[in-house]
């Protein structure tokens, strides 16, 4: 929760929209002094006239109005647009506005804590990639291999976009076997993985009947995979 | 200091076709703010999707140009926000009554204090001249290759039949009936609806300028042309509800419903039903937010020193298991 609101807040300030991939669950209680909220360059005045509101910066972030502000009058459109918010078809604004705007891939990587983009549980030889509600079973399933002395390491990636590629490449570094564990018909993830790092996972461990994922079948599928005896797609099947 | 007309308008190059009528209905939105001199930061323009969807971008007042069919869903949630501002929304009828039907039937449910224009040319003029929704059934439009196979929806009718509280018509050649038909829009307290009825030069074949003055059907005897367009207010047509009592609203709901469905020699323009009677949305949420108007969203704190105001623990004590 307490990441969700920094989020929040991380995203008012690069101007962008964020999609967060969550379904309801229990958490800690948070203490709510910790909650910052930092609206970024939004204006109470307006002293820069006359007032544009995608104007060029040099960090790629234009101070915003808000409707009914005096002399902050701006115009917003869903096609491209100048620096006041007119639709535009000029070519060379178009580059300007879409530099600016893809600029801010970069801020976020900066900007976003590295353990809110990617979470490490551990490395070993083998390597569980996931994201979302996996995350309780698989750290079970790791648990139940730890008491056989297997070691399987596990990265939660939170980030998916921009993806932090250079850190994901980092924590992978020594991992020789990469598995990507997904409730999901494609693993997507993967998908994503070799978009940015080029490169394909080893083993996919899938689950797509509608029904949460038990550590019981992860922990089947990761014996199988490491007694070389599993195929690419390994496909989850229990509930009822 | 008052404003001047030339105040209200940008210097946006239009890229619209000579001759259209949404010309007219900027024109006319600019002279309503001019008249009754609202500042330019107290009034946004929110447009949809089409040719209609430029109108924001030529008034300078803040301008939300917005998704296609769902130019009322930011518009009121601005409205609702900002009760101060004056908020228009401006959109095409195969934007409003095509994809956003929807959006329009829950709009007039919800009474926002806020006007809704529809630029009505029977054509979807941005891609080429599709039939739009409000073409009647059995007409061929220029670019059509078949005659229109589908029935026209009635934007007063359903208007009425959605809760819409200030229900008027104009005509987009007729600048001046229709800035003050856009004023007495404004003024109503509640939601207000203005079908305007526009020419497509380039696609619209049918409804045309000519069509609307009525000189296919001139009198021959009297050497006369009578244009189509009548004023209901010329007519002595009563479309406002006086007492709150349902056998009254029934009549006036049904009046204008009845004269919604005059068209061909003859088309009404005007108020079709006005009533102040229903309660706007801000007067609802006041039973439930009575300071609403004092401290609306638009103007409430959120932070101090990066620091939320609210204190959330006693919800955080009433989730704790």
């Amino acid at each position: 929760m307490l990441q969700f609101c920094r989020h929040f807040s991380s995203a008012r300030n690069s101007s962008v929209r964020q999609i967060h991939c969550k379904l309801c669950y229990t958490c800690k209680r948070f203490d709510p002094e910790k909650v910052t909220i930092d609206r970024g360059k939004l204006l109470d005045k307006i002293k820069q006239k006359p007032y544009k509101r995608f104007e060029q910066t040099s960090d790629g972030i234009s101070p915003r109005s808000k409707l009914g502000l005096e002399d902050g009058i701006f115009w917003n459109t869903g096609d491209e647009s100048d620096e006041y918010g007119h639709i535009s078809e000029d070519p060379y604004m178009r580059i300007q506005m879409m530099d600016k705007r893809l600029s801010r891939f970069d801020l976020i990587l900066n900007q976003i804590p590295k353990e809110d983009q990617v979470v490490s549980f551990g490395m070993a030889d083998h390597c569980i990639i996931s994201w979302g509600s996996t995350k309780g079973p698989i750290l079970d399933a790791i648990d139940m291999l730890k008491k056989e002395n297997i070691n399987v390491g596990f990265i939660q990636i939170k980030l998916l976009h921009p993806f932090p590629t250079e850190y994901v490449k980092s924590l992978l570094k020594d991992v020789k076997t990469i598995i990507d564990v997904e409730a999901n018909h494609t693993g997507q993830l993967g998908t994503l993985f070799k978009q940015n790092l080029g490169k394909d996972v080893d083993y996919f461990i899938l689950k797509y009947t509608g029904r949460s994922m038990t550590s019981t079948e992860i922990y089947d599928s990761l014996k199988k995979i490491l007694g070389n005896k599993a195929k690419k797609r390994e496909i989850l099947t229990h509930g009822a | 200091m008052a404003l001047k007309l030339s105040d209200y308008k940008t210097e946006v190059h239009n890229d619209w076709c000579p001759g259209c009528g949404d010309f007219g209905i900027v024109n006319a939105i600019q002279m309503a703010l001019a008249e009754m001199n609202i500042p330019r930061h107290k009034a946004a323009i929110f447009s949809g999707i089409g040719c209609s969807g430029k109108t924001s971008h030529f008034i300078h007042t803040f301008g939300i140009h917005t998704l296609h069919g769902r130019v009322l869903t930011f518009a009121q949630g601005a409205a609702i926000s900002n009760p101060e501002m004056t908020i228009v929304a401006a959109g095409g009828d195969g934007d409003g009554l095509g994809i956003g039907a929807g959006h329009f039937v829950a709009a007039g449910r919800r009474n926002i204090n806020m006007t809704y224009i529809i630029f009505n040319n029977g054509v979807y003029g941005l891609t080429k001249g599709q039939a739009s929704p409000t073409l009647r059934l059995g007409e061929k439009t220029k670019s059509l290759p078949s005659p229109n196979t589908n029935y026209n929806v009635n934007p007063i009718g359903l208007a009425v039949a959605s809760g819409f509280t200030f229900v008027a018509r104009g005509y987009s050649y007729d600048v001046r009936h229709l800035k003050d038909l856009i004023i007495a829009a404004i003024k109503h307290k509640g939601l207000s609806f203005l079908d305007v009825l526009q020419p497509c030069p380039t696609y619209n074949d049918i409804n045309t300028r000519d069509w609307y003055a009525g000189t296919d059907i001139t009198d021959e005897s009297a050497k006369e042309t009578h244009s189509r367009i009548y004023k209901l207010e010329d007519t002595g047509y009563d479309p406002i509800v006086h007492y709150e009592e349902e056998s009254e609203i029934n009549e006036k709901l049904s009046q204008a419903l009845i004269k919604s469905l005059e068209w061909g020699t003859k088309i009404p323009t005007g108020i079709f039903y006005k009533n102040e009677i229903i309660t706007p949305y801000a007067e609802r949420l006041m039973d439930k937010i009575p300071n609403y108007l004092e401290n609306p969203p638009a103007k409430q704190k959120i932070s101090s020193n990066g620091k939320p105001i609210t204190d959330v623990s006693k919800i955080l004590d009433s989730l704790q298991v």
